[in-house]
C-alpha cells in the first residue's frame, strides 16, 4: 500500500495541489483491473465505466496531474455524487484501494468549487444531526406537517420548499415518526442484570434515537442482560459520518473529537454501535484525524475499542434468546458493516441462534440499498431505482422479516416494502435476539 | 435527475447526433469526463481517448450504430468489463468504443443439451452461478472471472487455470452471433452439432474484436465436478516445483489446475486482502485441482501428494471442502491486484513455453529483470507453460518505465527462442503487436491481413491491434477508400 | 485441355527426384506425389498460374471429373510427405507430416503411453491430412473431442505457393489467427496441410465397455441421454441399430481402473449388469467407427450412402426420424449410428444404381430445416458438403465472409473446387468446355464440383 508521507492540514486541498497530491496519492494504489465494476450499484446501473470505482479514480488522478479541471456541473462531478460509497469496491479491491477516503477528499474539494451549500443543508448537517434538542424539535415538526392541516398549509404557501428546495416533491420518502412517549432519551447509565461483566458506551445515534429508538432499547436491554453496564452520553448525538461523506471534512473532525472526549470520560471498555455507518466511521477516525497533533492516538484507540453490537456479542459471549420465533428471516448486509467493517459471519451466527428462526438466503445481501445517508433524499431517482432492485430479491428469497443492522437501511427498506406494496418486517438483528 | 445521464455536451459531431438519434440520449456519450475514464482497459500503459462511447441494449442497437459508423468510416472498438491486459479494448483514434456491459442478460438455459445462450455482456461467474441449480457450470475461468464478460472471453479466448483440463472458450461455444463491420447481423457456428462450411465461430473466437462484434453466443455448459480437491504444496526451489509438474504430467494424472507462484508473488498475496495463508518461506508453491468422481480424486490426490514430496515437499496442505478450496484458490485468483500494493503500477506479461522449458524461462525471467533492475514475480499456468511476468513499477518514473518495457521485450523474445510464442491468453492487442514478426513472416502476416479483410473489408473493427504497425496502416489506406 | 510436355516437365521438377508426376495417356490427369513441403507448394503455384485444378488425396474423383467436364486436374498425392518430424513425450505434442498415417502417430505415441485421442473409420489407415481436412473423429469425439481440438499448429501450402506456419508447441495460445483450426473441416479447400502439430494426451490405463440391448432406437436414445447424465464422463456414448444385430447402447469408460469400475457400478442402475469383453468392446466401438463400412454393405458395387446428421441432444430422435424417412425412400432399412451427447448420427443404406447421393442429402436437409435446424453431409461414397447453400444457412452475411475467405486464398478457384457451397466468382477459373447441362443423374459421383462460374 502506498501509505501519503504527509497529509495536508486542510482535508481539502486540491489534488492537483503540493499538498493535495498526499491525498492523491491514495488513488495510486489502484491498477485499474476493473475487479470493482461489477460489485458497483451505479455501474450495474449504467454500465458506463465513469460511474465505477476505477473510472472515478481515473478522474481524480486526471484532476490531481491537471489533466482536467474539477469542474462543478461536469461529468466528475455527478460521478463523485452518483458513488454512494458503499464501500463495495474496497471489499473486492485487491490492491486496497480506499475509495471512500478518495470520495471523501474529492468532495470536499469539489464543495469548495461549488460553493456554500444550501441553506437547508447546512442546517441540517451542522445545527440538526449533532444537537439532541434539535433532532428532537425536527422530528416534531415533521410529525405534525405529515399529521395535522399545517403541513397542507405550509405546503400550499410554498413555505417548505422554500425552507427545503424540492422536499414537497419528495414527501413519499417521509418516514412514520413515532409519537413522543417512543421516543425518549434513554438514561445515562443502565446498571447490568446480574454480575457486572464490564462497562460499555453505547449513542443512540442522531436519526435513530428519534425514529427508531425502540431499536436502542432493544440493544441496550440485551446488552444490560449480557451483564454489561451501559453509559451513554447525548451530545453530540452524532458521529459525523454523514458529513465526512458529504466532503464536509472540517465539521466531521470536530464532532469526532468531541466523540472521543465523551466516550474517554465513560471510561467505557468498548463503544458499541447498533448502526453499521457509525461503527464504520468511528473505526475510521484515525484516518480522519492523522494530521491533527496530539489526536492520532487518541482516535486510533476508540476505534480499537468500537465494536458492532453483533460483532461485540460473538466476541464475547451472550446469553442465547430463549423464546421462540417462528420466522422466515432474511439478513440483508449493510455495506458499512460487511464492506465498512469486514463484519459479515456474527450477525448471522446471532440470528442463527435463535430458536426456530429459520435463515433464508438472500441474493444480493452484500450490495446497497441505495439508503447511503441523505443520498436517497438527494438522488432520489438513484437511489430508488437501487431499491427497486433489491426488494425484488427480498421478494424472491420469500423471508417475512428482513433483518438488518443499519438506521439508515431500515428506513430505506420500510419505504421500499411500501412502494412494493410488500408485508414485510424490517427489523435489526437485536431486536430478534431481545425478548423485552 | 436520470442517474445514467452523462451530462450532455453539445453534441457537435454528426455522428453523436446520429447515434443519439438512433440509440437515445442514454446510449452514448461523448463528454470529456467519460471519454477520459475510458483511456484504457486493464493495460494502463497505453492511453486513447475515444471519439464517442456506445452503450447499446441489444444486438438490433449494435448494428444500428455499427451502420452509422460504418457510412462515417469510424473504427469501432468493442469493449466488454476492460479487463483485458493486452490493450484490446484500448480507444483508437477518432474511434467510437461499443462497450456490452448492459447486454448482460442469459436468455436461455437447456439442461438436456447442457447449453445457454447468453449475451455478450454477462460476467463470466455469473454463469456459472446461475446454472448452478441444473449442477452446471461454464468451465473457462480466467482470474479477473468475477469482472470479465464473456464477449471479452471471447475476443481473447480466454483460458484460467482450469483450461488446463477443460480447454479454453473456443471449446465452450458453440456458436456467436455476430455484428460485422457493415451492420449485417449473422451467426457463426451453431447449436448443432457440424455445421456447413468453415469454422468461422472458432476464427472469430481469440480475434481480439478485429472481426466484428460478438453480441450474443450459445455456450457449452458441462456438469459440476461431483468433488474436488485442491492441494497446496511449498517447496524449497523453483526447478523443483517445475520437476513436480512435469511429473505429475507425465504420471498420466490429469488435474483441473496446475499453477505454481514464487515467493514475491506469494508475500505480495499476503500482505492483501487475499491473504490465504501461502506459507511465506517457500521459493515456490505448486497448487494443483482434481476433481471428478471421489476414488478417482482420492487416488490422483494422493499421488500428487507422494510426487510433491518426493521433489522435497514441505507441509503440504489439503483442502476439500468448499471454504478452504476458495481460501487456497483466493490468493491465486488475487495475485495481480495484490500485486499493485507493491508499487503504482504493474505489467502483467503473459507469454508461453513449451513445458519442459519452464525452468529454463524462469531463470532467464529472473535474469534479465535483475539486469534492468525491475521488480519481477511470476504467477503462472506450469501445467499449460503459460507463464505471467510481472513487473512492478511506477509509471511516473520514465526511466524505470523504459526499462520494465525492455525487459518485457526481451522476456517475449526468449519465450519465442526457446519455442514458445508471444501470448498464452492475454493476447496480443497493442501490447505485441511489434513483435508479431517474431512468430510470424511476412506470409502468415498477409494471410491474416486477407482474413481480416474478409470479415471487414473497410478494416474499421478495432484497427492498429493485434497486427503491427506496417500492416495497420495498410488497413487504414484501405479504410479511407 | 491437355498437360503440355512442358508443365509435365515442370511439376515433375517440382515434385523431386524421389517424387513421382505422371501424365495419364489422355494427357489429362497429372499425379503428383511431392515429396518436400517445397514441391508441393511449387505445384500449387504452378497450377494457379496454368489455372489447373487440383484434386487432393481427399477427392480422389479427378478421373472422372476430367472426363465429365474437358479439364486437365493434378491429382495430388501427399502420402510421400509421412513422417514424425518430433516428438516430445515430456511436452505431449507431436509434429509430424500431412500424410502421416494415424497408425504411425499412435504407434509412436504408444512408446510413452500416450495417444492421439481420435479415432476414426479405417482403423487408423487414414492420414493425418485427410483426418484434419474432414475434421474427423469417431465414437471417442462425445469423450475427447474432434481432431480440431487436439491439434495446435500446422504449416500449410496456399494455391500462390506460400507455406505458412501458424501455431506451435506450446498447448496454449492466443497468438495471432487460428489459420491451421480453421483447416479443420475445410476439406482442403483453401489451402493444402504440409505439416501439423499435435496434443496428445496420457493413455487410459483401463477400459469398460457395457452394452444393452433396447427394444427401438427411441429407447435406446433416452437410456443413453440418462447414462450421459451420470457423473462420470463416457469416452464413447453410442447406440448401434445396424442390420446384423438388434439396437443396443454402448457406453465406454476408459482412464484408471478404479475409475472405469467405479462408473461401470454407477451406470448399472441404468444400463444393468452388462459390461462385455474387451475383445467385444473393442469390435463395438469399431462398428462404430466405421459407420458406412458395415459388411452387409461392403459387397462390390453396393457402397454405401452414409449420412452424418448434426443436431442436439434434445432434438437427435427427431432428426434421426426425418431423416430416416428421406433414406427409407431409396433403400429399407436404415442402419444407424447415433451419439446422442453431442447430437450427431450416421445413417447409412446401400447405394443402389443411378441413385444420385446429392439428392437424398439435400431431401434430407429440406427435413432437417423443416424441424427448426441441424445440419446433414454426405460422408459417402464421396465426401461433400452440398453444392448449394442450405435455404436458411449460413445466412447470407456468413456465407459471404466464407466466400470472400475462399476467394482471399484461392483466387482462381484451383483447389478442390465445389467442396463446400460457395459459388464460384464470375471471373474464377473456367474450363475450357463448358460442362454439359445434363440431368444430375448422370454426372460423375462425387463431381459435384462445378468450378467455372456455373
Amino acid at each position: 500500500m502506498t501509505e501519503p508521507a504527509v497529509l495536508p492540514k486542510d482535508p481539502c486541498a486540491d489534488f492537483a495541489s503540493a499538498e493535495g497530491r498526499a491525498h492523491f496519492a491514495r488513488s495510486l494504489d489502484c491498477v485499474h483491473c476493473g475487479l470493482c465494476l461489477p460489485v458497483c450499484p451505479t455501474y450495474q446501473l449504467t454500465g458506463n465505466e465513469a460511474s465505477s470505482p476505477r473510472g472515478r479514480i481515473y478522474m481524480m488522478r486526471a484532476v490531481a496531474d491537471g489533466r482536467i479541471s474539477a469542474e462543478p456541473g461536469s461529468t466528475y462531478d455527478n460521478e463523485l455524487h452518483f458513488c454512494l460509497v458503499c464501500r463495495a469496491c474496497e471489499t473486492v479491491c485487491p490492491s486496497g484501494v480506499q475509495m471512500e477516503a478518495l470520495v471523501e477528499h474529492a468532495r470536499c474539494e469539489m464543495n469548495k468549487k461549488t460553493g456554500p451549500p444550501s441553506r437547508a443543508r447546512r442546517f441540517l448537517l451542522r445545527t440538526v444531526l449533532p444537537d439532541r434538542k434539535w433532532l428532537r424539535r425536527a422530528a416534531d415538526a415533521t410529525a405534525i406537517y405529515s399529521k395535522t392541516p399545517i403541513g397542507k398549509i405550509l405546503r400550499k404557501l410554498g413555505i417548505v420548499d422554500w425552507l427545503f428546495p424540492g422536499a414537497t416533491a419528495r414527501e413519499a420518502l417521509m418516514p412514520h415518526v413515532p409519537k413522543r412517549e417512543h421516543r425518549r432519551d434513554l438514561p445515562a447509565l443502565l446498571p447490568p442484570v446480574g454480575e457486572k461483566r464490564g462497562r460499555v458506551a453505547f449513542q443512540e445515534g442522531c436519526v435513530a434515537s428519534q425514529l427508531l429508538q425502540d431499536i436502542n432499547e432493544a440493544t441496550v436491554r440485551v446488552l444490560t442482560r449480557n451483564g454489561w453496564e451501559v453509559s451513554l452520553w447525548k451530545n453530540p448525538s452524532c458521529c459525523g459520518a454523514l458529513h465526512a461523506h458529504a466532503g464536509d471534512l472540517e465539521f466531521a473532525r470536530e464532532l469526532a473529537k468531541k466523540n472521543i472526549e465523551e466516550f474517554e470520560k465513560t471510561k467505557a471498555d468498548f463503544f458499541i454501535l447498533n448502526s453499521a455507518g457509525c461503527g464504520s466511521h468511528i473505526k475510521n477516525y484515525a484516518r480522519l484525524l492523522e494530521v491533527e497533533t496530539g489526536w492520532l492516538h487518541r482516535a486510533k484507540e476508540i476505534a480499537a475499542k468500537t465494536r458492532d453490537i453483533g460483532e461485540f456479542l460473538v466476541e464475547t459471549g451472550y446469553k442465547p434468546r430463549n423464546g421462540p420465533r417462528a420466522l422466515r428471516v432474511a439478513y440483508d448486509e449493510p455495506c458499512h458493516l460487511v464492506h465498512g467493517q469486514r463484519v459479515s459471519a456474527q450477525p448471522k451466527q446471532l440470528l442463527q441462534s435463535i430458536p426456530g428462526l429459520q435463515l433464508v438466503p438472500l441474493a444480493g445481501a452484500t450490495d446497497c440499498c441505495g439508503a447511503a445517508g441523505l443520498y436517497s433524499l438527494e438522488r432520489t431517482t438513484d437511489s430508488m431505482a437501487i431499491l427497486d432492485g433489491k426488494m425484488q430479491q427480498i421478494r424472491a428469497s420469500g423471508c417475512e422479516v428482513l433483518a438488518t443492522g443499519n438506521p439508515g437501511c431500515i428506513l430505506q427498506y420500510r419505504l421500499g416494502a411500501r412502494r412494493a406494496g410488500m408485508n414485510l418486517q424490517i427489523m435489526h438483528p437485536i431486536q430478534l435476539l431481545d425478548e423485552g | 435527475m436520470a442517474h445514467s445521464t452523462p451530462v450532455p455536451t453539445s453534441h457537435a459531431d454528426p455522428v453523436v447526433q446520429e447515434l443519439v438519434a438512433a440509440l437515445g440520449e442514454n446510449s452514448v456519450a461523448a463528454d470529456r469526463d467519460t471519454l477520459l475514464a475510458y483511456e484504457c482497459d486493464g493495460l494502463a500503459l497505453y492511453k486513447q481517448r475515444p471519439r464517442m462511447v456506445i452503450w447499446p441494449n441489444s444486438t438490433e442497437q449494435v448494428s444500428a450504430a455499427v451502420r452509422i459508423l460504418h457510412r462515417f468510416g469510424v473504427p469501432i472498438v468493442p469493449r466488454g468489463a476492460g479487463t483485458g491486459l493486452s490493450g484490446g479494448a484500448t480507444p483508437v483514434e477518432n474511434g467510437a468504443l461499443i462497450q456490452l456491459s448492459r447486454m448482460k442478460r442469459i436468455l436461455d438455459v437447456n439442461p438436456t443439451d447442457r447449453m445457454a445462450r447468453v449475451e455478450m455482456g454477462v460476467i463470466n461467474a455469473d454463469l456459472s452461478a446461475h446454472v448452478a441449480r441444473f449442477g452446471l457450470a461454464y468451465a473457462p475461468d480466467p482470474s479477473s472471472q468475477t469482472a470479465c464478460t464473456l464477449g471479452g472471453n471471447v475476443a481473447e479466448n480466454a483460458g484460467g487455470p482450469h483450461c488446463y483440463k477443460y480447454g479454453a472458450t473456443s471449446l465452450h461455444v458453440l456458436s456467436l452471433k455476430v455484428v460485422l463491420s457493415n451492420g449485417n447481423i449473422t451467426e457463426l457456428g451453431s447449436p448443432d452439432a457440424d455445421p456447413i462450411g468453415y469454422d468461422l465461430r472458432t476464427l472469430f473466437i481469440g480475434s481480439e474484436g478485429t472481426l466484428g462484434i460478438a453480441t450474443e453466443a450459445w455456450v457449452r455448459l458441462i456438469p459440476k465436478p461431483e468433488i474436488v480437491e485442491t492441494w497446496l504444496a511449498p517447496f524449497a526451489s523453483m526447478d523443483a516445483a517445475c520437476k513436480a509438474v512435469s511429473s505429475i504430467v507425465a504420471s498420466g494424472i490429469q488435474p483441473a489446475a496446475i499453477e505454481i507462484l514464487d515467493d514475491r508473488t506469494i508475500a505480495a498475496i499476503e500482505a492483501s486482502v487475499f491473504a490465504a495463508g501461502y506459507p511465506l518461506d517457500a521459493a515456490a508453491v505448486l497448487l494443483v485441482e482434481v476433481d471428478g468422481a471421489p476414488i478417482e480424486v482420492g487416488r490422483d490426490g494422493e499421488r500428487i501428494r507422494g510426487i510433491c514430496q518426493q521433489f522435497g515437499a514441505l507441509n503440504i496442505q489439503f483442502a476439500r471442502d468448499e471454504d478452504e478450496r476458495k481460501r487456497l484458490w483466493k490468493g491465486r485468483k488475487g495475485a495481480f491486484g495484490a500485486m499493485g500494493r507493491v508499487a503504482p503500477d504493474l505489467y502483467v506479461m503473459d507469454c508461453v513455453v513449451p513445458r519442459s522449458k519452464l525452468p529454463a524461462a524462469l531463470d532467464a525471467i529472473r535474469e534479465i529483470c535483475d539486469r534492468y533492475k525491475v521488480r519481477n514475480a511470476n504467477v503462472f499456468h506450469a501445467g499449460d507453460g503459460n507463464l505471467h511476468p510481472n513487473i512492478s513499477y511506477d509509471g511516473r518514473d520514465a526511466d524505470e518505465t523504459k526499462r520494465v518495457l525492455a525487459a518485457g521485450e526481451e522476456i517475449v523474445k526468449m519465450c519465442v527462442a526457446l519455442g514458445g510464442t508471444l501470448s498464452g491468453e492475454h493476447g496480443i492487442g497493442i501490447e505485441k503487436n511489434i513483435y508479431m514478426p517474431l512468430v510470424f513472416g511476412a506470409g502468415e502476416l498477409d494471410a491474416f491481413a486477407n482474413l481480416r479483410r474478409a470479415f471487414d473489408p473497410d478494416g474499421l473493427m478495432n484497427p492498429g491491434k493485434v497486427m503491427p504497425a506496417a500492416l495497420c496502416g495498410e488497413i487504414a489506406g484501405a479504410m479511407k477508400r | 485441355m491437355k498437360f503440355t510436355d512442358e508443365i509435365a516437365e515442370e511439376i515433375k521438377a517440382a515434385a523431386g527426384k524421389t517424387g513421382l508426376a505422371r501424365v495419364t495417356p489422355d494427357r489429362r490427369i497429372l499425379h503428383a506425389a511431392p515429396v518436400t513441403n517445397e514441391g508441393a507448394a511449387l505445384i500449387l503455384k504452378i497450377a494457379t498460374r496454368e489455372r489447373i485444378v487440383v484434386r487432393t488425396r481427399l477427392f480422389p474423383y479427378g478421373a472422372e471429373e476430367s472426363a465429365q467436364f474437358h479439364y486437365r486436374v493434378i491429382q495430388l498425392d501427399l502420402s510421400r510427405l509421412a513422417g514424425v518430424i518430433e516428438y516430445s513425450p515430456e511436452d505431449f505434442t507431436i509434429h509430424v507430416r500431412a500424410g502421416t498415417p494415424l497408425r504411425a502417430i499412435q504407434e509412436a505415441a504408444a512408446a510413452a503411453s500416450q495417444w492421439l485421442p481420435v479415432d476414426p473409420p479405417a482403423d487408423n489407415a487414414l492420414s493425418i491430412g485427410e483426418v484434419i481436412a474432414k475434421n474427423e473423429a469417431g465414437p471417442r469425439r462425445t469423450g475427447y473431442g474432434p481432431i480440431r481440438d487436439h491439434l495446435l499448429g500446422a504449416v500449410i501450402a496456399t494455391p500462390n505457393g506460400n507455406i505458412l506456419k501458424t501455431g506451435g508447441a506450446v498447448v496454449k495460445s492466443a497468438t495471432g489467427y487460428d489459420l491451421h483450426r480453421l483447416q479443420a473441416g475445410a476439406l482442403e479447400s483453401l489451402a493444402v496441410g504440409l505439416e501439423y502439430i499435435l496434443r496428445l494426451r496420457a493413455k487410459p490405463e483401463a477400459a469398460a465397455t457395457i452394452a444393452v440391448e433396447c427394444q427401438d432406437r427411441g429407447t435406446a436414445i433416452e437410456k443413453a441421454l440418462r447414462v450421459r447424465d451420470l457423473i462420470d464422463h463416457p469416452a464413447a456414448l453410442f447406440i448401434i441399430s445396424d442390420l446384423v444385430g438388434p439396437t443396443r447402447v454402448v457406453v465406454r469408460y476408459e482412464g484408471s481402473q478404479a475409475a472405469v469400475d467405479v462408473a461401470t457400478e454407477r451406470a448399472r442402475p441404468v444400463l444393468g449388469p452388462n459390461r462385455v469383453e474387451p475383445a467385444e468392446g473393442d469390435k463395438l466401438l469399431m462398428a462404430a467407427r466405421d459407420g458406412g463400412l458395415e459388411p452387409g454393405f461392403r459387397t462390390p458395387g453396393r457402397s454405401p450412402i452414409t449420412l452424418r446428421i448434426g443436431s442436439r441432444p434434445s432434438r437427435i430422435q427427431l432428426a434421426l426420424h426425418a431423416v430416416t424417412l428421406v433414406m427409407e425412400k431409396v433403400h429399407k432399412p436404415v442402419a444407424a449410428c447415433i451419439h446422442p451427447s453431442i447430437g450427431v448420427a450416421d445413417l447409412w443404406i446401400p447405394k443402389p444404381e443411378n441413385a444420385d447421393p446429392r439428392q437424398i442429402l439435400n431431401e434430407a436437409r429440406a427435413e432437417l430445416m423443416k424441424l427448426g435446424g441441424g445440419f446433414a453431409r454426405l460422408r459417402r461414397p464421396f465426401e461433400t458438403h452440398g453444392g448449394e447453400p442450405q435455404p436458411s444457412w449460413p445466412d447470407s452475411a456468413a456465407y459471404a465472409v466464407m466466400a470472400r475467405l475462399k476467394q482471399s486464398s484461392d483466387p482462381l478457384q484451383i483447389l478442390n473446387p465445389g467442396v463446400l457451397p460457395f459459388p464460384a466468382p464470375a471471373d474464377a477459373f473456367a474450363p475450357d468446355v463448358p460442362p454439359p447441362e445434363q440431368a444430375p443423374a448422370a454426372r460423375p459421383s462425387g463431381a459435384s464440383a462445378q468450378p467455372a462460374g456455373h
